[in-house]
C-alpha cells in the first residue's frame, strides 16, 4: 500500500525525520509510536503530500504522492482541525466529504451508523457549526468523516487524545472492524491487532522495529 | 501598578506574523494611515474658509457643528466594518487572578487607542487653531471642542456596543446603510434637505458648554453600560453564541449536482453567507451597486463608465477573489488531500466568481431606466470580468499566502490585507481602457466596447485551458502556500 524510500525532512538544516525504508502492507494497522517531536505528524504530512520531502519519496500503490493526485480518491486523513470546515454543521460536512466521492447523503448516514454510539447524540442534528463543538466532538467528527467514501488507506493522527475512555474503546472497535478492508496509519497506540513502528527522537530512525501481531 | 495588559498588547502587535512576515503590507498600511492623516490635516487647515465661502452669510460654527452631527452615523457605520475591538485579547487572562473590573476597564480604554479616534483630530484641531481661535469667542471655542470630543467618544463606544455588546445582525446594519445611502442620495440630488434642521440642532448644542457636553454624557452613559455588561459577561463564549448560527437552517446545495467542483462551490456559498468576514465583504460589495448614482452624470467620460462597469459586475469577484484560497486556509489540508484535485478547486472558484459577476450584472439591470449606457458598458465588462479578472486572481492565488479566519469580523483587519490588493487593480483597470481606446481609434465607441467584450469572450472560450495553466502554476507553489496557511 505504502512504500517509503530514504525519506528525510529537514527544517533549516535540522533533520526531523529520516526513514531509510518502510513498507505498509494492505490491511495492516500500523501504529507509529514516538516521543513528542519524533516526527509522527511529519511522516503523516509527507504521506499526504502536505509538505515537501527534503529527499526520498512516499509511494502509494506504487505512485509518488507528490507527483500524482490519484491517491486522493482512496486516501483519507484526520490530522488536526485543519481537516474540518468550521462553518459547516457536522451533517453538512459529512455530506460535503461524501459528495467528493459521489456518495449520496443516505449512504453517508449508513457509513456513520457505527458512530451513533460514539457521537452520543451530541453531533448529529444539533444545528451547531463545527466551530461551536467541543474539542472531543470535533475529533469525533473528523474521525468519522475520514471513513466516508470507503477509503483504502486511513491516516489518523492521535485518534485517542481528547476522547473519553469509553469512546476510546469504541474507536478501537471501529478500527478493528474497518481494518478488514482498510489500511490504517495511526499514532500513538492502536488496537490490539497492531504493529508498531518506533520513531526515535528527532526522527533519526537508526533502529526501528515492529512489535509482533496480536 | 504597571499594566501588563498594555505591554502584552504591544508585544502581540509587534510579534504578530502579519507584521513580520509581510513587511510590504505593513508599510502600505502605514502609508495609508499617513496619507489620510495628511489629507485631513490639510483639509483642517483650510476648512474654515471653505465652509465660509460655501455657506455664505451663515454661522460657520453652526455649520461645522452640523457636519460633526452628520459625521457620527457615518463614522459608526465605518467603524462597524473596519474597526476591530479587542474583546478576545482578554481570553488568556480570564483564569488568572485579575479583577474583572480591571479587565473591563482595560478593554474599554484600550478601544480608544484606535486610528479611528485620532483621525478626526487631524481635521478638528487645525480647524480649531487656525479658524475658531481667530473668529470666535472663548465660550464658543470650548463648546465646539466639547461637542467634537463627545462625538468621537460616543462614536467609539456606540460602535463597541454595536459590535460586541449587542446582537445586532449584519442585515440590520445592511438596512441601516441602505437608509443612510438613500438619505445621502436624496440630499445630494436636492430632493430633501436635512441641513436646516441639523444646523439648528447644532446651534442649540453649541449655545453653551453645558448643552455641548450632551455627547460626552452619552459616551459616559454607554461606557458605564458596557462596563457593567463586560463585568457580568466576560466569558469565553462572548465570541460566539451557542446553538445554531446565522444561516444554519438554510439548505444551500444548489451547485451540488455539478460534480466535484459543484460541491466546492456549495462550500464557497456557505462560507460567504456564514463567515462573518466574508459576509462583511459581500455587504460592502452590494453597496457598490449604488456607485453610478453618484459618479455618473451627463459630463461623465467613457473612462468613468468603464470604471463603473468594472466595479458593478466585478466587485464581489474583486473582494472575494483576491483572497481566493485564503478563505479556505483553515481547512486547506482537507482540500489538498481528499477526494478532489487541485484543478477541481480552481474550476469551482472560477465558476463561482463568474456567477457572482453575472448576478451583479442582473442586479444592475434597473439602471437601464436611469442611463442605458451603464448597462451597455456593464455588459461588455461583465465578459471581461468573468474571464480576465478572475484569471488574474487565480494566478495571484499562488502568491497570496495570507491565512485568514473568515469567522473573524472586521473587513479590513490587518490579517489578509496583502499588498497584492493594490497591485491587482492595475492590470484589471488598465487593460480594458487600453482595449477600449484601441477600438475607439479604429471605429468609435461601439468598436471599443466590442474589443473589451471580444477579449472577454476569448478568455471564456479558452477558460478550461487557462484554468489548467493556473492549476499547474499553483502546483509548483503548493507547499509554500499550505505551509503559510497552517501558521497561526
Amino acid at each position: 500500500m505504502i512504500e517509503i524510500e530514504n525519506l528525510t525532512k529537514s527544517y533549516s538544516g535540522t533533520e526531523v525525520l529520516n526513514i531509510p525504508s518502510l513498507k505498509v502492507e494492505k490491511g495492516e494497522v500500523l501504529g507509529v509510536v514516538g516521543n513528542n517531536g519524533a516526527g509522527k505528524t511529519t511522516l503523516f504530512s509527507l504521506a499526504l503530500d502536505l509538505i515537501q520531502a527534503t529527499s526520498g519519496h512516499v509511494l502509494s500503490k506504487g505512485q509518488d504522492v507528490s507527483k500524482t493526485e490519484a491517491w486522493k480518491m482512496y486516501t483519507s486523513a484526520f490530522l488536526d482541525d485543519s481537516f474540518l470546515i468550521n462553518f459547516l454543521t457536522p451533517e453538512e460536512y459529512f455530506d460535503f466529504v461524501g459528495g467528493l466521492f459521489d456518495v449520496s447523503p443516505e449512504d453517508v448516514r449508513k457509513t456513520l451508523e457505527p458512530f451513533a454510539e460514539i457521537f452520543a447524540g451530541e453531533v448529529m442534528g444539533s444545528k451547531k457549526f463545527i466551530r461551536q463543538l467541543s474539542m472531543g466532538n470535533r475529533k469525533k467528527v473528523g474521525l468519522a468523516a475520514a471513513l466516508i467514501g470507503n477509503p483504502e488507506l486511513v491516516i489518523w493522527d492521535e485518534p485517542f487524545s481528547s476522547l473519553d475512555p469509553s469512546t476510546q474503546m469504541r474507536v478501537r472497535n471501529v478500527i478493528s472492524r474497518e481494518s478488514e478492508n482498510k489500511t490504517f496509519l495511526l499514532s500513538p497506540r492502536a488496537a490490539r491487532k497492531n504493529c508498531s513502528l518506533t520513531l526515535k527522537w528527532r526522527g533519526k530512525c537508526t533502529t526501528f522495529g515492529r512489535a509482533e501481531k496480536g | 501598578m504597571k499594566s501588563f495588559f498594555l505591554k502584552h498588547a504591544w508585544l502581540g502587535f509587534r510579534r504578530s506574523p502579519a507584521l513580520t512576515q509581510n513587511l510590504l503590507q505593513t508599510v502600505l498600511l502605514a502609508f495609508f494611515a499617513f496619507y489620510f492623516a495628511v489629507s485631513f490635516l490639510i483639509l483642517g487647515l483650510v476648512s474654515g474658509e471653505i465652509l465660509e465661502s460655501l455657506f455664505e452669510g451663515r454661522n460657520t460654527l453652526h455649520i461645522a457643528g452640523a457636519f460633526l452631527l452628520y459625521y457620527l452615523p457615518i463614522d459608526i457605520l465605518t467603524r462597524y466594518f473596519l474597526q476591530k475591538f479587542p474583546t478576545l485579547s482578554i481570553k488568556p487572562y480570564l483564569l488568572l487572578p485579575v479583577k474583572r473590573s480591571r479587565m473591563a476597564r482595560y478593554l474599554l480604554l484600550r478601544s480608544l487607542a484606535s486610528f479611528f479616534n485620532f483621525l478626526p483630530l487631524f481635521l478638528i484641531v487645525p480647524f480649531y487653531l487656525v479658524y475658531l481661535t481667530e473668529n470666535y469667542g472663548g465660550a464658543d471655542q470650548i463648546s465646539f471642542l466639547l461637542l467634537a470630543i463627545g462625538i468621537i467618544l460616543s462614536s467609539n463606544y456606540i460602535s463597541f456596543w454595536v459590535t460586541k455588546g449587542s446582537d445586532l445582525k449584519n442585515y440590520y446594519a445592511g438596512s441601516m446603510i441602505g437608509a443612510i445611502l438613500i438619505f445621502i442620495y436624496l440630499e445630494y440630488e436636492g430632493i430633501i434637505s436635512t441641513l436646516p434642521a441639523v444646523e439648528s440642532t447644532a446651534e442649540f448644542l453649541l449655545s453653551g458648554p453645558l448643552t455641548a457636553s450632551v455627547f460626552i454624557a452619552l459616551a459616559l452613559g454607554v461606557y458605564t453600560a458596557l462596563n457593567g455588561y463586560f463585568k457580568k459577561q466576560l466569558h469565553i463564549n462572548l465570541q460566539e453564541s451557542q446553538g445554531g448560527g446565522f444561516g444554519s437552517n438554510l439548505k444551500l446545495g444548489w451547485f451540488g449536482r455539478f460534480g466535484r467542483p459543484g460541491k466546492i462551490m456549495d462550500l464557497e456559498l456557505r462560507l460567504i453567507l456564514r463567515a462573518k468576514r466574508a459576509r462583511a465583504y459581500l455587504l460592502s460589495s452590494v453597496i457598490v451597486l449604488f456607485f453610478p448614482l453618484f459618479m455618473i452624470d451627463e459630463s461623465s467620460t467613457e473612462v468613468i463608465y468603464i470604471f463603473a462597469g468594472l466595479l458593478i459586475t466585478g466587485v464581489i469577484a474583486l473582494n472575494h477573489g483576491q483572497l481566493l484560497l485564503s478563505w479556505n486556509a483553515l481547512h486547506f489540508d482537507l482540500l489538498m488531500s481528499r477526494g478532489n484535485t487541485i484543478r477541481d478547486i480552481f474550476r469551482a472558484k472560477y465558476y463561482f466568481l463568474a456567477l457572482t459577476c453575472v448576478l451583479m450584472f442582473v442586479l444592475s439591470l434597473p439602471y437601464f431606466f436611469y442611463e442605458p449606457r451603464i448597462v451597455l458598458y456593464s455588459a461588455a465588462l461583465l465578459l471581461f470580468n468573468a474571464s480576465f479578472s478572475i484569471l488574474i486572481y487565480m494566478l495571484l492565488a499562488s502568491f497570496n499566502s495570507l491565512r485568514i479566519d473568515p469567522n473573524e469580523g472586521g473587513a479590513f483587519s490587518l490579517s489578509g490585507f496583502g499588498a497584492a490588493h493594490y497591485l491587482i487593480g492595475i492590470p484589471i483597470f488598465i487593460v480594458p481602457i487600453v482595449l477600449f481606446y484601441a477600438g475607439k481609434l479604429i471605429g468609435g465607441e461601439m468598436t471599443g466596447l466590442l474589443f473589451i467584450a471580444g477579449f472577454g469572450i476569448l478568455g471564456i472560450v479558452f477558460h478550461q485551458q487557462l484554468i489548467d495553466g493556473c492549476t499547474r502554476f499553483f502546483e509548483k507553489n503548493r507547499y509554500k502556500i499550505s505551509a503559510a496557511f497552517r501558521k497561526e
